[in-house]
C-alpha cells in the first residue's frame, strides 16, 4: 500500500518543521518540508501539517499574516476535498485566523488570545494532559475515547475564545471539541494549572465540522519518542502521542 | 485623577507595519497608500502631569531612546488613526511600572495605534474595513477610531 505523502508547510519563522516531519515518518507516512512560496502543486499531497513556531514573527498577532498568505488558499481548497490538515500551536493559530477552524461560517469565528495565567504573563512552557473527547476523527481514530495524552505546550497565545456566545454550544453539539485539558485521571478542568492558559472550556484542540481540519495547541510532535518525555527512558520507543499522526495516516488510507 | 496618552514608534523601519501593508496590498486593499504603527499606552495617575510624563518616558521599558520616538498626544494629519486593544486587560504593565518606582499610577492600558493613509471617498469606513480584515481579531480585541 502506498504511504501517504504529507506536506509539512514552512512559513518564515516556523521552528518545529523538522520534528514534525520526524513524527510523520515515525507514523509510517512519507513527507517533506514545503516552503510557503513553493512552486510545487500542493494538490499532489495527501495531507498537510502547519507546524509550530512564529510564522512571520507573529507580526500583528500570532498566525495573522500566514493566514492571509496565498498558499493558504491552496490548503483551504484541499481541505474542502476532505484532505486532512493539522495545525500545531502556531499552526493552530494560523488555522483559527483563516477561519478554517471551526469553519462554520465564512469568517474568523474564534481567536487564540493571550494566555491568562495567575503567575506568568505571556509565553509559558509546561507539560499538560489532554483528553480525547471528540469523535473518532481524522486525528483521533487510533485513540481510545477519553484517552489521556501527556504533551508539552509552549505558547503565549493559546486561549481559545470567541465573542459568539452560542458558538461553544454548537461546537459541543457538532463534536468539534477534540481535546480538553485534564488532570492525570482524565478529569477536565478549566482552572490553572490543569488548563495552563485560561482557554474556554479547557479546550486544547478544535476541528472543523467534517473533522478533517484540526487546530491543536499542545505539541504532539515534541513527545513522540520516550526520550523526549521527562523522567522517561532514553529510548526511541514511541509514545501514545504518535497515534495522532497514525490516525492521520489511517484516515488517508481509508479515503 | 490625571490621565496621559503615550505613543511610541520606531526610528528604524517598522517591519510589522511593512509586512501588514504588503499583506493588505495582496488582499486587494489598493486604497491603502501607507501604513504606520505606534505602541499606545494610557495612564491614570495622581500628581503632576509633566513630572509623570517625564518619568514614564525615561523608565526604559516603554521607550528605548536608541530606537524609539515618543509623543504624548498625536499630531494632526490626513490619516485615519485606529487603536486596537485587547478586551481583557491584564495587570502586567501596571505591576511592572510600579515595581520600577512609578507608584503614582492607578490605571494603565496598552494597545496598538495604526495610522492608515487611505485614498477613498469614505476614509473612515474604508480604514475600519481594513482594520477588521487583518489588524484585529474581533473575538478578543476592540477597535477605536480616533478620527
Amino acid at each position: 500500500m502506498k504511504k501517504p505523502n504529507i506536506a509539512v508547510m514552512y512559513f518564515p519563522g516556523n521552528n518545529c518543521e523538522t520534528e514534525t516531519l520526524k513524527a510523520v515518518k515515525a507514523a509510517g507516512m512519507n513527507g517533506m518540508i514545503v516552503r510557503w512560496n513553493t512552486k510545487l502543486n500542493l494538490s499532489e499531497f495527501d495531507g498537510y501539517i502547519i507546524p509550530g513556531g512564529w510564522a512571520y514573527e507573529d507580526r500583528i498577532r500570532a498566525g495573522a499574516i500566514a493566514a492571509k498568505d496565498p498558499v493558504m488558499n491552496a490548503i483551504r481548497k484541499e481541505a474542502g476535498k476532505g484532505k486532512p490538515v493539522l495545525g500545531i500551536c502556531n499552526g493552530a493559530q494560523v488555522l483559527i485566523e483563516t477561519g478554517l477552524v471551526p469553519g462554520l461560517k465564512d469568517k474568523v469565528e474564534m481567536a487564540l488570545a493571550p494566555n491568562i495565567n495567575p503567575f506568568i504573563s505571556g509565553y509559558y512552557n509546561t507539560w499538560v494532559r489532554v483528553k480525547n473527547v471528540g469523535r473518532k476523527g481524522a486525528f483521533t481514530n487510533a485513540l481510545g475515547k477519553d484517552e489521556v495524552l501527556h504533551l508539552p505546550i509552549a505558547h503565549g497565545e493559546g486561549r481559545f475564545v470567541t465573542r459568539d456566545k452560542s458558538l461553544i454550544k454548537t461546537l459541543e453539539k457538532n463534536n468539534q471539541i477534540i481535546f480538553q485539558y485534564c488532570d492525570e485521571n482524565g478529569k477536565v478542568s478549566d482552572k490553572f494549572p490543569i488548563t495552563p492558559n485560561g482557554s474556554t472550556m479547557a479546550i486544547a484542540a478544535i476541528s472543523n465540522k467534517k473533522g478533517n481540519v484540526m487546530a491543536i495547541m499542545p505539541h504532539p510532535e515534541r513527545a513522540i519518542f520516550e526520550r523526549q518525555v521527562p523522567y522517561s527512558a532514553k529510548t526511541d520507543k514511541k509514545t501514545d502521542n504518535i497515534r495522532i499522526f497514525e490516525s492521520m495516516k489511517n484516515y488517508i488510507l481509508k479515503k | 485623577m490625571t490621565s496621559s496618552e503615550l505613543f511610541v514608534s520606531l526610528k528604524v523601519p517598522d517591519n510589522i507595519a511593512i509586512t501588514a501593508f504588503h499583506a493588505l496590498e495582496r488582499m486587494g486593499f489598493s486604497s491603502l497608500k501607507r501604513l504606520e504603527r505606534k505602541d499606545y499606552y494610557k495612564f491614570e495617575f495622581s500628581g503632576d502631569k509633566k513630572n509623570f510624563e517625564n518619568k514614564i518616558s525615561n523608565v526604559d521599558i516603554l521607550v528605548n531612546a536608541n530606537k524609539h520616538m515618543f509623543s504624548f498626544g498625536l499630531e494632526k494629519n490626513d490619516a485615519v488613526d485606529i487603536i486596537i486593544q485587547d478586551i481583557e486587560k491584564n495587570n502586567g504593565l501596571i505591576n511592572s511600572l510600579k515595581s520600577l518606582g512609578m507608584k503614582s499610577i492607578k490605571k494603565a492600558e496598552r494597545g496598538t495605534l495604526w495610522r492608515l493613509y487611505v485614498d477613498a471617498q469614505d476614509k473612515k469606513k474604508t480604514a475600519e474595513q481594513i482594520a477588521k480584515s487583518l489588524l484585529m481579531n474581533e473575538n478578543y480585541q476592540v477597535m477605536r477610531v480616533l478620527k
